[in-house]
């Protein structure tokens, strides 16, 4: 072979493959790239399925990426909070000395509130169940706002389900596979939760727009609200327990938005709430038994997104 | 061409989307820095391996940062390729001191931005905000000159169309 090489070289027939020259497959990748952006588009079933088996693949790795990640992210948190800590050491004083005076009340209240409750014996409220999970993964993209969770239905995970961390509510979940999940975060701009701002508790739909601050919008009219009342979850529709916190008002040039209190480009850990829909469950309840077996789905559950 | 400059590239390539696909805990207006992150490296291995950085390759590490991202299938697939096809046309058998590799790629991560604008829009039905996407380019732009410092071009390196030729294959 060698022989022959060198004797078409001789005869100057030799012509090397050209180096640097694009194969048919090119234009087969980019026609798929299109294709599946397409699909993406319009929601289609196929693409998530593909995105489920293909976050079922990549997880492992990226657990495995974040062991290393975790203390450096911890590192880059100290060094941060030494940097500005005898601020944070003055108003945590602050703080302190106020939550004391509310802790005293707040114990006075509660007195009052248990008094009364057995007056009118009103039931308690029914405690909800949670799961603390880790975030693999966050959206990096312009498209949307969104955590992978390192839990799916195997650990009770269900589409729909609220998720908060200490701060507040995040988000809730709008894909659940066996192992991993997904939270549509509140900036997202799909997401639609009903809130309550203030203390008159003004009915509004908190409305991602993609940008850090959601909108408050379907304010009723005449409504005014003031710049840090708070704002939170206010039940309706059954999606969300009533009174998560989300963050404060933000009233800006263009409109109320919502300054949430949760940092959602930097989650670790989230408790997801197992609560389900009381509008949904009373229906499952009441079904015939003949239909409370739907058809078995194997793997995971996917919700349409809000 | 050896197996190991074969590995390289997949490698690289492999680990920076890994590494664009961790929650750093960046601000909203940075999200789009990450996903650049991989397409230095896509820039930087054809620029100095070629033909060992197929284009099926490009297309997984696309898809990848798509699934890990969390974002539309077929974009960043779509936005690699488009960048892949433009620096191996520009670098194909042809050498590029340190400058020129410079400006090469201020050209194309600008008109990789705009092409991700533009791709955006069309999927929105709206304009994006084009700020993250100009931090994203600075940023890549940033990252492109830390990988030439830390790998500067091959000076004085022979034509790559002879190479076969010279290693009498």
């Amino acid at each position: 072979m060698r022989l022959l090489s060198k004797d078409r070289f001789l005869r100057g027939e030799f012509a090397p493959r050209p180096s640097g020259a694009f194969s048919i497959r090119l234009p087969v990748l980019f026609f798929l790239s299109f294709a599946l952006m397409a699909l993406s588009r319009l929601d289609h079933p196929a693409i998530k399925e593909l995105r489920a088996e293909a976050e079922a693949l990549v997880a492992p790795a990226l657990t495995t990426a974040m062991l290393p990640l975790d203390p450096a992210r911890r590192l880059a948190r100290q060094v941060q909070s030494s940097y500005d800590g005898f601020a944070e050491l003055e108003r945590l004083k602050g703080e302190n000395q106020r939550l004391r005076q509310m802790e005293s009340r707040a114990r006075d209240l509660e007195r009052k509130i248990g008094e009364l409750a057995n007056l009118t014996k009103t039931l308690e409220q029914q405690r909800i169940e949670y799961r603390t999970v880790r975030v693999i993964a966050t959206s990096s993209g312009g498209f949307l706002h969104s955590a992978l969770l390192e839990a799916g239905t195997e650990q009770g995970i269900r589409v729909g389900q609220p998720v908060i961390n200490a701060d507040g509510l995040l988000g809730r979940i709008v894909e659940a596979g066996r192992r991993t999940s997904r939270v549509l975060l509140l900036s997202d701009i799909n997401s639609r939760v009903p809130v309550m701002v203030g203390a008159n508790q003004i009915r509004a739909i908190l409305a991602g727009d993609n940008l850090p601050e959601p909108r408050i919008a379907l304010l009723p009219q005449g409504a005014a609200i003031d710049n840090g009342e708070e704002i939170t979850t206010s039940g309706i529709g059954g999606m969300f327990p009533r009174g998560l916190r989300i963050g404060i008002a933000a009233l800006t040039p263009g409109g109320a938005r919502a300054q949430l209190n949760a940092e959602l480009g930097d989650l670790e850990y989230v408790s997801v709430l197992l609560f389900d829909n009381p509008g949904v469950a009373l229906t499952r309840e009441l079904r015939p038994p003949a239909e409370a077996q739907p058809g078995k789905r194997i793997g995971g559950e996917r919700g349409a997104r809000p | 061409m050896t197996m190991l400059s074969r590995l390289v590239p997949a490698l690289s390539i492999f680990l920076a989307v890994l590494v664009c696909a961790l929650p750093w805990g960046l601000p909203a207006e940075f999200r789009l820095v990450l996903p650049m992150l991989p397409y230095v490296v896509i820039h930087r291995c054809v620029e100095r391996h070629g033909d060992a950085t197929p284009d099926w390759l490009i297309f997984l590490a696309g898809f990848a940062t798509d699934v890990a991202g969390q974002g539309p299938l077929g974009y960043w697939s779509l936005i690699y390729l488009c960048g892949f096809t433009m620096i191996r046309s520009v670098t194909v058998n042809r050498t590029h001191g340190i400058l020129s590799s410079i400006f090469l790629f201020a050209v194309m991560v600008v008109i990789l931005a705009l092409m991700q604008w533009s791709v955006a829009s069309i999927y929105y039905l709206r304009p994006v905000d084009l700020l993250p996407l100009a931090f994203a380019a600075i940023a890549a732009f940033l990252a492109y000159l830390l990988a030439l410092m830390l790998l500067p071009p091959r000076n004085g390196e022979p034509v790559r169309l002879n190479e076969r030729l010279e290693r009498g294959l």
